[in-house]
């Protein structure tokens, strides 16, 4: 049982993650003053809420075989709903749970466009981002929606710790923690990996692909507005560029965590690893004062290598799988 | 069902064409032609087809209600005061051209409407979308529509060939916040811009002006400036060079950090914030830090890292840029370690650009001859560098007011409070 155990961790693909990450985080501990502190391993924490975030979303869409590229956007959209709600006196639970369901909303769209019109949704999230980018900056008029300090309790949403962690990452990581185990304990779950593993299949076996990547979609455009509601209260503000970078930064993270592109494939482990390896190493790039166009090199290295891995591991397990076949 | 998506696809694109068609005409100013206007003799106020050529005869400026000698007159164009009856032609049709949508270019868009419905010119908008093709596409079509002039704000990357379009279409034209050099250093358009290297060299002082006041004497070995930059921009590169300069100058024996945005891709106050609080922690021998930051997110990025931080009083902030700051103090912020920034009031971009664009319009000067007394040996136009405040918590909220009040005395188009 244990050896049967020891080798399904050998053959993971989290242990040599992990053992990246350890590296990485060996190396800049070593080389960088400070890199380990305490109050640096909380800005990482931080750092890496609005990726982790949106990739928790992201990861059940990669997975389903589907893509989110406004999810950025969306939490724009979702930070900006939260801070004029707050300024419009609305108490901020209700804000918040008003911007989730609009997130909710979002993802509905973006759902009819893909399952009932029948776009991809890859072509149809990137007219979306359009169609954010442009209604948050119609909203704002391109400028900061303010939440002003009366309004403190909210920004201790963003900022606040509990003990030494920020109340953003125990959010994050319950967030994965509650997906992981959708996806590893439940039939739902495992449909998902059907449905993005292969689809024809899946058809055959009855499975809903439209009903769940419908799902999906919601489900992440709301766990997007969410996060954009959070980097709002940290930052005690939301404009349209707040969290564009996002849906980018989430699928590099969950990509290199080995949420497979292809779909079928990953998990909240994976996802977790990959965006604590993203924020650890580019902390550390940055600490390390590496001039900032090497750092755009080495970043794209590191997904090189990720996605080379994810392309090596993909081979093997169909090598595998053909030759159960046979 | 596609048939009826199809259907209201069309429909929305009717819709939207119309209220486009629509918007042209929402920004007519609210005031007719005065009845001077009716009196307008054409030949001297050469504002329709003969205003190219009457641009490139600038020594013989178009008649004013006082007649001054040429040199007298020359002084005074381009500016707030210039004595002409600005509704005694027909109004002029400007496009402010710019590159992206985003909380500047907004602010200058309100300002060129109330500045059109004070001096008589309409506007109308090209927004590029952060396309160079769309924005070179883009002037092409303003000028088929018509226009009369450009303000052109536009990436430095490809202002030059913008420049040289609008050029070839003799389109009259002034840049706004960027200017065009060549390889010499000779400025070749007018450009109405801030001095970049001052902002930071300025902020930079105020900060050595007062930090005994917050933190008494200090070893300048307990002290590091940290310099968030953007550095693919050449503007906010001046910005930091300007800060470190400065900086070194002031604070001898302290040390200087700069760390780049460009790796993150971002300008929002996400990229701010991990620019800050990985280099800060990073670097616990230092007791005291002044943060420059290029552009005003990074500011405020920095700002809430440092609110999570054991003592934030020990860590000054400020940066180029206004929007961001005075939202703040409006909001509630103390001003405990971002204290300061670096404005420039849009009008002060706005006001000169317009009375440059009209006095061109006007061919009381070309692009070569305006502002021409403030013009540096050997450029070929000039540069305009605005007046900047640095903004406080004591003067946030009406910074802007003194420098409307030159243009609107009579605040007509001041916004209802």
């Amino acid at each position: 049982m244990k050896s049967s155990l020891f080798k399904r961790v050998l053959r993971s693909k989290l242990l040599p993650l992990v053992a990246v990450t350890v590296v990485v985080v060996a190396f800049f501990g070593i080389t960088t003053n400070g890199f380990l502190s305490a109050s640096n391993l909380r800005s990482i924490m931080i750092s890496m809420c609005l990726s982790g975030m949106i990739g928790v979303g992201m990861s059940m869409l990669l997975i389903s075989g589907e893509i989110d590229l406004a999810s950025g956007y969306e939490a724009c959209m979702g930070g900006i709903i939260t801070a004029l709600l707050i300024k419009a006196g609305i108490p901020w639970p209700a804000a918040l749970l008003i911007t989730i369901a609009a997130g909710a909303v979002m993802g509905g769209i973006l759902a009819f466009l893909v399952n009932k019109v029948g776009l991809m949704g890859f072509i149809s999230s990137m007219a979306m981002i359009s169609v954010y980018n442009g209604l948050d900056y119609i909203v704002t008029k391109a400028q900061d929606v303010t939440i002003t300090a009366e309004h403190a309790s909210f920004y201790s949403l963003g900022a606040g710790t509990v003990g030494f962690l920020p109340i953003p990452f125990i959010i994050m990581v319950v967030l994965m923690i509650i997906y992981g185990l959708i996806l590893y304990k439940t039939e739902f779950g495992r449909t998902i990996y059907m449905t993005g593993g292969n689809r024809a299949a899946a058809r055959l076996a009855g499975v809903n692909r439209k009903k769940i990547t419908s799902i999906l979609y919601i489900n992440n455009s709301a766990i997007c507005a969410l996060a954009g509601s959070l980097v709002a209260a940290r930052m005690h503000c939301a404009n349209a560029a707040a969290c564009t970078s996002g849906s980018i930064d989430a699928i590099t993270a969950a990509v290199l965590g080995g949420v497979s592109f292809r779909g079928g494939d990953g998990n909240m482990g994976c996802l977790f690893i990959g965006v604590a390896l993203v924020t650890f190493f580019n902390s550390g790039l940055t600490a390390s004062g590496l001039q900032s166009y090497w750092q755009i090199v080495v970043q794209g290295l590191l997904l090189v290598v990720a996605l080379c891995i994810d392309f090596v591991n993909e081979r093997s397990r169909q090598k595998a799988l053909s030759q159960v076949a046979i | 069902m596609k048939k009826l998506i199809s259907i209201l696809l069309v429909l929305l694109l009717v819709v939207s064409m119309c209220a486009c068609g629509s918007g042209s005409s929402d920004t007519k100013p609210d005031e007719t032609p005065t009845p001077a206007q009716e009196d307008t003799d054409k030949e001297t106020t050469p504002a329709e087809d003969d205003k190219a050529e009457d641009a490139e005869t600038p020594e013989e400026p178009a008649e004013t209600p006082d007649a001054e000698t040429p040199d007298e007159v020359i002084e005074k164009v381009g500016y707030y005061d210039d004595p002409v009856d600005h509704f005694a032609r027909d109004p002029y049709t400007f496009c402010y051209c710019y590159t992206g949508p985003g909380a500047l270019n907004d602010n200058m868009i309100d300002v060129f409407h109330r500045l059109g419905k004070l001096y008589n010119f309409e506007l109308d908008e090209m927004n590029a979308n952060n396309s160079a093709d769309n924005y070179v596409q883009g002037v092409e079509v303003e000028y088929n529509k018509g226009v009369d002039g450009l303000f052109i704000d536009c990436d430095p990357t490809y202002q030059a060939r913008v420049v040289e379009l609008t050029e070839e279409l003799e389109l009259p034209y002034v840049l706004l916040f960027n200017y065009l050099t060549d390889e010499n250093g000779v400025n070749l358009a007018p450009a109405v811009v801030i001095d970049q290297s001052r902002s930071g060299r300025d902020t930079i002082q105020w900060y050595a002006d007062r930090y005994q006041e917050y933190w008494g004497d200090i070893d300048m070995k307990d002290l590091c400036l940290l310099n968030l930059n953007y550095s693919t921009n050449p503007a906010f590169q001046e910005r930091v060079d300007g800060s470190r300069e400065q900086f070194e100058k002031v604070f001898p024996g302290a040390d200087i950090i700069e760390v780049d945005g460009v790796s993150s891709g971002s300008l929002n106050a996400e990229a701010g914030y991990d620019l800050t609080s990985q280099t800060i922690s990073a670097h616990p021998e230092y007791k005291y830090w002044i943060i420059f930051a290029c552009v005003e997110y990074y500011a405020q990025g920095a700002c809430r890292y440092v609110e999570t931080t054991d003592h934030p009083e020990n860590i000054l902030i400020t940066n180029s840029g206004s929007n961001c700051l005075p939202l703040e103090f409006e909001a509630g912020y103390d001003g405990t370690s971002w204290k300061v920034c670096y404005a420039v009031s849009d009008i002060n971009y706005g006001g000169p650009a317009a009375m440059g664009l009209i006095a061109i319009c006007d061919g009381r000067a070309t692009e070569e001859t305006l502002w021409q007394e403030l013009k540096a040996d050997g450029d070929k136009c000039t540069l305009y560098v605005v007046d900047a405040v640095m903004v406080t918590k004591d003067n946030w909220s009406n910074f802007k007011d003194e420098v409307w009040a030159l243009y609107d005395p009579e605040g007509k188009t001041a916004p209802a409070a």
